[in-house]
């Protein structure tokens, strides 16, 4: 079971945890000295960037009543203060991403009714949000 | 769903004779399937929008000038059981749409005439096909 702060979000249907792109924030040394000279060539590493960690999934109700509560928990959860929502984020496997804000959560499509009522999603964690 | 020489079978009022059969498709338009971290199989399964269509096949004794045209649309309905009087009959009806008209012509089978229709639900959730 994914969790975030404690609290399943994300268990009323299958979904992915996706590691995003961890690299170092790169300026051209021109922008650190101010302008452009001749021996401006090369770049100055200013730290790590963001994690960006994103659960990709659907989530299912049995009902539009129980969809919508697993969304309304969701879009809940973006709009509280930061303070707050900062937490851990912890996958099926175990492993943990500390310290995390939910920052987004986006539906890729209209609700889908079939024998039960879904839609895809992708809910965006960042860290080193203030 | 498939009825083999159907009897009276109409569509927006006319009565189209000499129908070998009736063949009701169901497919799905959209098919969901969904993984997670557990591991390589399908854990969630669903067809939110799917699409019936018929198809139905007249034999023709001779030339056929007055067509159903696509995009017409009429109640279809027809009626199923062994013989005409067989007690255990069903009628089958639906609101369809005429998607497509052509022909077949065959010197061993002869010719046919073939239409397929777009079968519609009245509100999107009820089984467009009713069996009374």
């Amino acid at each position: 079971m994914t969790t975030f702060r404690g609290i399943d979000f994300f268990g009323s249907g299958p979904h992915r945890v996706v590691q995003g792109v961890r690299e170092q924030t790169l300026v051209p040394y021109w922008v650190v000295f101010g302008q452009p000279y001749d021996d401006s060539t090369g770049t100055e590493s200013q730290g790590d960037d963001d994690v960006v960690v994103t659960v990709r999934g659907r989530l299912v109700g049995a009902t539009e009543a129980d969809l919508w509560d697993a969304r309304d928990a969701l879009m809940q959860e973006v709009r509280r203060a930061v303070r707050a929502r900062r937490g851990d984020l912890v996958d099926a496997d175990g492993r943990v991403w500390a310290d995390l804000v939910l920052v987004g959560y986006a539906e890729h499509a209209p609700i889908d009714r079939g024998r039960v009522w879904s839609v895809g999603y992708t809910a965006t964690f960042r860290s080193d949000v203030t | 769903m498939l009825a083999l020489n159907p009897r009276r079978v109409e569509f927006a009022g006319d009565t189209w004779g000499n129908v070998s059969s009736v063949a009701i498709s169901r497919n799905a338009e959209t098919l969901i399937a969904e993984w997670s971290d557990a591991g390589p199989h399908v854990m969630l399964a669903d067809v939110p929008e799917q699409r019936v269509t018929v198809e139905v096949v007249q034999s023709l004794l001779g030339e056929d000038m007055d067509e159903p045209k696509p995009g017409v649309m009429g109640t279809l309905s027809f009626e199923t059981g062994r013989s005409s009087t067989d007690a255990s009959t069903d009628t089958v009806s639906m609101t369809a749409v005429i998607e497509r008209v052509w022909y077949e012509v065959s010197v061993s089978r002869g010719s046919s005439r073939r239409v397929r229709l777009l079968a519609v639900s009245a509100d999107g959730q009820a089984d467009p096909v009713s069996v009374t």
